[in-house]
């Protein structure tokens, strides 16, 4: 029986498919304001169009899919092409004036990890926030214009997230006024900074400080290690590439091991401590500064996790309309698209709900972070503990459920998934880093965990908490309430919701900090052997929780009614979601109980069928053209095989019809000859 | 503060590290008891020995770091050097009697995808199960002796799980007595079988027959695709690779496009039905044998979901008992090892259970295949329908955990997992397909629900079940008299877990029928809109019950001698059971079997076995044994050498070949050097 198949696209031949036209039809909302809202600011967005244009006009600037298909080298040296035009299209636009230039545009636009990503962040901020007045104005411009490439060498291959555990020396020399760099052991190898291999010639290291004998702990260095004018790898440094990952191929996670390598004794960062000629050690300023840099990437990837769900889900809810699979619709011979399966709408739809409440606690968050600095310059530390706080907490948890949105959409397109030329597999593979670098994620919310304690212990003593922690202060009041939900109705009401996922949160807080009181082990003990696996679980609730109200509370700046309307479907399911999947503190308080679970059942069956005929203009609001996409099934046009099997025609190993190995090693056998 | 570490081990200079030997004092057990067990009983260890000695002692075979640089062109000629070198070993015990063989060899002891795997299985047993005895005599040799190379040609562009959605025809021409094979659309391109995009000559054809303007279904075909001496493609196909992937790219899966090939009405497989000189076409034979293909491919699936995840445990288990980082333990200045996190024993103490759980589960499946395989011979069909529903409900639920697991414990070892070195990144994505080939796994779950679905209705009805589905039983006693628990030691008890997991699974199965028997639509809209998220967590709950009983049940009747092994099994068993209820527990709220308490007990329940459990991770783990020389990982190495390899090998990989990368000197160093 062949299978009556609606039009399908075609990029080729600029045909939409007829099933994605349909459904763009749904559209009720403003989906500028949407779009807007997603790039941060009209602006912003206007921004990111202007730079479409030059990716489409620009031959060396387009993505190609053959990158699907480029070994490692081959990536780099087209990035550094990129780069390389870049610059001279606009040094000062997408160099000098970083802030709104070449990363956020690497980043939005091009495919692989971007070959100075690391100069222009860790690097830069390394310098811009730990380097003295006079350090600053005379390496930012140098750094800024190229001169100066650099990376941030703190991990070595003993300690990660341990910045305590480093390894790494620079005795100071008085004889000479230097300090000398060394690897003193195996493990202390410099291993894993990203541009450390192949691109950096400066490397902002963490070394211990030892002047006269004495151990001043780990300080910033700014460390030469290539010949300027040759690029040759500066005697003292033995340096290159760690090899092959799981993803993130295009980048130069690198090593190095110093051998007496000799620096100035002014490459010392010096803002907030200082080594005078006789090698005497004084700190200087407020040292809590120092944070500000790990929030900043935190606070950054945090923003990303959202951006980064909604590409995938571009890609796959496109596919999702068009593909179809089984002929299982009534009265009509037409299979059903994969997006009317239920069990498809319960992946997908979530998922955009997870999506749109990191993005509101992302703006939160970027609001809470330019307020903490400002703050910083003047001395006021108030609210930093707070930020340190939220953004270990988001981090861990958005990180995570990032990517495995990314890993079960690509999942979710079966085989047209896997290929690479759905753009899937490099989402998730460049993804892959998040949940791990830039702090542990099981680190990151035992860190979260501290304030949440601290604060419960100051409601003993009568001290209030605030915002984000406010549920707290009725902590006694929330794990005695009962639920008195009996429709479905009541179960979708957002103050039902509020409530449960603060019960929820508030019960796991509660029996854990008892459990912390109570116990007569060591602090060491409690938080990483007894109730290590408490600590996580609360962290996550108090997170989903305020995560809830930051979404509930953004959503006072949406104007389209329409659109809220959406809006506040997608921060219900976002809450059922969460009470689907971990209640069982809710039947412990008494809040839930017997008949809960069919109420939440059906209240979730019918977010997803009242979301359904929305899911591509919602999905869409991302407007990320095919230009960037570069996706065989995610097109904007529903091409989801002409091209694919284009592309699969294009690929490297069909460049001759045989592959190399096969006349010499099975030819023979086939033809009897062995 | 200069941090004092305990000796790390070097592969170089043969030195174990301390942490990991004295892991291994803790050996209370018969390992090799275990052993033989993982491997699937003392024979194939014994094979799996024999292979591992071939590998070690000849070049050609030996497994190296490089393998994890190479571009897929480079995987592949290394692979089909290690065929060659394998047929000219020993061509009879590698190629041609399959069941001990080639595949199983190639499973568990090489980097990377078998070239031939999919001839060797699915070719293979398509020709052996599908066609008559004449057509077997002739092609069935052939095909063993790699004379005849073939692939599995189903799956189209437009469609995979759904067979009968095939639109390749294959047209019959009475005039000439042939068969004319054609890709009508776009969407009936082949797509996707493994081999077939450059490693064979022979394709196994599922098409549309046609004959005297009549469709007769999708029928299988033994199609030439290349030609025997030179390998160039036939007139008539268009063939090739499909690209890059998430992994498994040492397999060369292909696409092929058919125009007007013709090939001899005698090609038509035709064991199950047969077309007539004249065009007339008949049935013959009891079509159900044609399920025994894909259950053989499930059951290895479900065999490998063990074997993957206990892979990758095997990684990182050593690895976190050697890798130390912060928080100093009391009184000491060492830091803690990984594993003494108790978060990582909650990541790795489940992992352990559920991977031997799988074995067990697999044991008994293996056994239950075998004996459906004899039957069929005389046409004894007996447990086909109930083994059909327990691959695709295991296949799809195991493959799904194992995945994440295995993807767990890559992030779980950081940086070092990300790196290649670590052999986890290729693990993970060559084990990725499993969840979505051979079935996509929702599909499978939903297959899997309709025995279930069978059995309940009996036992609304009064009647028996099957005594698989014994449990079902328990819907008629819902919801449960509360029962106050008052001790860890109870939650510990193997029965208590048992009824536990039963009773979650019959109350899902009864919260799903109740609203499929009162629910007014059609079938189809049931099942696939309106009540289909409500069967997946059934069927899962259900085959997460019957693997406990697997398990439960095989710790005795396996004839295992060592009672501490058995010890060491039901804490195991135990732990399986309180994961899965402290992951999954509504159901229990909801009907009354757990009550306000229950999760602090469970709780303690869980971190006491955890803490039992933990001195014996590395004995345990390490009945996997799998020698350093297939694993070639630079973390989970024998020696627990987990920094020395990993720059050794850092330091020659192949961007370290020259001091700059190709394009920087002369796109950015002029940058750099102010001459732009």
């Amino acid at each position: 029986m062949s299978n009556s198949v609606p039009r399908t696209g075609s990029i080729k031949n600029k045909i939409v498919a007829s099933d994605l036209e349909e459904e763009r039809k749904n559209l009720n909302f403003d989906q500028m304001e949407l779009t807007e809202f997603l790039y941060y600011g009209k602006e912003n967005y206007a921004k990111y169009q202007g730079w479409i244009k030059l990716v489409e006009k620009e031959p060396i600037l387009a993505n190609h899919h053959s990158w699907y298909d480029m070994t490692r080298e081959e990536q780099m040296e087209c990035q550094l092409q990129k780069s390389r035009r870049m610059y001279e299209i606009d040094r000062k636009e997408y160099f000098h004036d970083v802030e709104n230039g070449f990363i956020a545009w690497y980043n939005a636009i091009l495919k692989g990890v971007y070959s100075f990503g690391l100069n222009f962040t860790m690097f830069m901020t390394c310098i811009e926030s730990l380097a003295d007045d006079e350090q600053r104005n005379q390496w930012l411009p140098k750094l800024k214009d190229l001169k100066m490439i650099g990376c941030y060498a703190q991990t070595e291959l003993g300690h990660g997230s341990n910045v305590a555990g480093i390894e790494t020396t620079a005795t100071y020399d008085n004889t000479t006024d230097e300090f000398v760099i060394n690897s003193p052991t195996l493990t202390s190898t410099k291993f894993w900074p990203g541009d450390m291999g192949k691109i950096s010639c400066y490397s902002c290291v963490y070394a211990r400080l030892i002047s006269n004998g004495k151990d001043h702990g780990v300080q910033p260095f700014l460390v030469q290690t290539r010949d300027l004018a040759t690029y040759e790898p500066l005697p003292g440094v033995e340096m290159g590439d760690i090899g092959p990952k799981f993803g993130y191929q295009s980048k130069d996670n690198g090593y190095q091991i110093y051998k007496n390598l000799r620096i100035p004794r002014y490459n010392h960062l010096k803002r907030f401590s200082e080594v005078d000629r006789e090698g005497n050690f004084k700190l200087k300023g407020d040292q809590r500064i120092l944070y500000s840099i790990m929030l900043l990437t935190r606070v950054q990837i945090i923003s990303y996790a959202p951006f980064a769900i909604f590409q995938a889900l571009q890609i796959g809810t496109r596919y999702a309309v068009v593909r179809r699979q089984f002929s299982t619709l009534d009265g009509t011979k037409l299979e059903r698209k994969l997006l009317d399966y239920q069990t498809h709408m319960y992946k997908y739809a979530p998922l955009l709900a997870y999506a749109m409440a990191f993005k509101f606690s992302g703006h939160y968050l970027i609001k809470l972070y330019e307020k903490v600095m400002d703050g910083v310059k003047n001395n006021d530390f108030s609210q930093l503990e707070l930020l340190h706080h939220l953004s270990s907490g988001y981090k861990a948890v958005y990180t995570k459920i990032t990517y495995d949105a990314i890993d079960d959409v690509r999942q979710s397109c079966g085989g047209a998934g896997f290929l690479q030329w759905s753009a899937l597999p490099q989402y998730q593979q460049d993804y892959a880093p998040n949940p791990t670098f830039e702090g542990d994620n099981t680190v990151m919310l035992q860190q979260c965990s501290r304030l949440i304690v601290k604060t419960v212990k100051g409601l003993a003593k009568g001290k209030k908490a605030e915002g984000n922690f406010s549920y707290l202060n009725n902590i006694l009041g929330l794990i005695e309430m009962k639920s008195t939900a009996k429709t479905v109705e009541d179960v979708l009401s957002v103050e039902f919701l509020e409530t449960a996922l603060a019960v929820r949160s508030a019960f796991k807080v509660k029996s854990t900090v008892e459990d912390l009181m109570k116990s007569k082990a060591s602090e060491n003990q409690k938080a990483n052997s007894e109730f290590a696996i408490d600590i996580i679980s609360m962290s996550t609730a108090h997170v989903m929780y305020t995560t809830f109200y930051n979404f509930k509370n953004g959503l006072s700046i949406i104007k389209c009614n329409s659109l809220k309307n959406h809006l506040n479907n997608l921060l219900r399911l976002y809450s059922i979601s969460e009470l689907i999947k971990d209640n069982q503190c809710l039947y412990e308080s008494g809040f839930f109980s017997s008949g809960i679970m069919n109420l939440l059942n059906q209240a979730l069956k019918q977010l997803l069928k009242t979301l359904r005929p929305f899911m591509i203009p919602i999905v869409e609001a991302i407007q990320i053209p095919d230009v960037i996409l570069t996706s065989s099934i995610g097109n904007s046009y529903g091409d989801i095989y002409e091209t694919q099997l284009e592309w699969a025609k294009s690929s490297r190993l069909n460049k001759s019809t045989t592959i190399r190995g096969f006349k010499e090693n099975i030819l023979p056998i086939v033809n009897g000859k062995l | 503060m200069q941090n004092i570490l305990p000796k790390t081990g070097s592969i170089k200079d043969k030195v174990v590290a301390e942490d990991l030997l004295a892991e291994r004092k803790n050996l209370n057990f018969d390992q090799l008891e275990l052993t033989n067990f993982v491997f699937g009983g003392e024979e194939n260890y014994k094979n799996y020995q024999e292979w591992t000695k071939i590998l070690e002692s000849d070049p050609i075979l030996h497994n190296h770091h490089e393998f994890y640089e190479f571009t897929r062109e480079e995987q592949i000629e290394h692979n089909l050097q290690k065929v060659k070198r394998m047929y000219e070993i020993d061509k009879k015990k590698y190629f041609q009697d399959y069941s001990e063989g080639y595949f199983q060899w190639y499973y568990y002891i090489f980097k990377g995808i078998s070239p031939y795997g999919l001839h060797s299985t699915m070719f293979v047993s398509c020709i052996d199960c599908l066609s008559d005895d004449e057509q077997r005599a002739k092609w069935l040799h052939m095909a063993k002796d790699f004379k005849m190379l073939g692939c599995y040609a189903q799956t189209e562009l437009g469609h995979g799980s759904n067979v009968t959605g095939v639109e390749t025809t294959a047209t019959f021409d009475k005039q000439t007595d042939e068969i004319i094979i054609n890709t009508p659309t776009i969407t009936a391109t082949k797509f996707w079988p493994g081999e077939l995009g450059k490693l064979t000559n022979f394709a196994m054809v599922y098409a549309n027959l046609i004959s005297n303007g009549k469709n007769y279904g999708v029928q299988p075909f033994l199609v030439q695709i290349r030609d025997f001496e030179n390998h160039q493609p036939v007139q008539g196909v268009e063939i090739g690779d499909i690209g890059s992937k998430f992994g498994f790219n040492g397999k060369d899966n292909g696409f092929i496009i058919f125009n007007n090939l013709r090939i001899p009405r005698g090609n038509m497989l035709q064991r199950f039905s047969e077309l007539d000189r004249e065009g007339n076409f008949k049935v013959k034979g009891n079509q159900k044998a044609l399920f025994s293909v894909m259950l053989m491919g499930r059951v290895q699936l479900i065999n490998f979901s063990s074997f993957g995840l206990h892979w990758a445990l095997l990684v990182g288990t050593r690895y976190a008992a050697v890798r130390r980082q912060f928080a100093n333990q009391e009184g000491d200045k060492l830091e803690r090892k990984l594993l003494d996190y108790q978060t990582h024993m909650m990541k790795y103490g489940p992992f352990l259970a559920y991977s031997i759980a799988f074995r067990f589960a697999v044991t008994d499946l293996i056994k239950m295949h075998k004996k459906l395989l004899a039957g069929l011979v005389n046409n004894d069909f007996g447990n086909l329908e109930l083994l059909h529903h327990i691959t695709s409900g295991y296949k799809s639920v195991f493959t799904t955990l194992s995945y994440d697991a295995i993807d767990e414990i890559r992030q779980s070892c950081g940086g070092a997992g990300f790196l290649s070195w670590s052999s986890l990144p290729s693990l993970q994505q060559d084990f990725a397909p499993n969840t979505t080939f051979e079935g996509d796994n929702t599909v499978m779950l939903q297959q899997a629900a309709r025995l279930i679905m069978k059995n309940v209705t009996l036992v609304m009805k009064g009647k028996k079940p099957h005594e698989f589905f014994a449990h079902l039983e328990l819907i008629k006693d819902l919801p449960v008299a509360n029962k106050t628990l008052s001790s860890v030691s109870e939650v510990l008890e193997l029965e208590y877990l048992d009824l536990a997991l039963a009773t979650r699974a019959a109350f899902k199965i009864r919260f799903f029928m109740e609203k499929y028997m009162t629910t007014e639509a059609t079938e189809n809209e049931k099942l696939n809109s309106l009540l289909a998220i409500d069967i997946l967590p059934m069927v899962k709950a259900h085959v997460m019950y019957t693997t406990f009983r697997h398990f439960r049940q095989g710790i005795e009747s396996n004839g295992f001698k060592c009672e501490n092994l058995k010890k060491h099994f039901r804490n195991l068993c135990r732990l399986y059971a309180l994961n899965e209820l402290t992951q999954d527990n509504q159901s229990l709220y909801e009907c009354g079997f757990f009550t306000q308490g229950t999760m602090k007990i469970i709780s303690q329940g869980l971190k006491q076995l955890l803490q039992e459990i933990r001195p014996h991770m590395i004995p345990l783990v390490e009945s996997l044994r799998i020698p350093d020389s297939i694993l070639v990982s630079s973390i989970g190495n024998s020696y627990g050498d987990i920094y020395e390899t990993q720059l050794e090998w850092a330091k020659g990989s192949r961007l370290n070949k020259s001091t700059t990368i190709k394009g920087f000197k002369e796109l950015i160093l002029p940058i750099v050097n102010g001459k732009l």
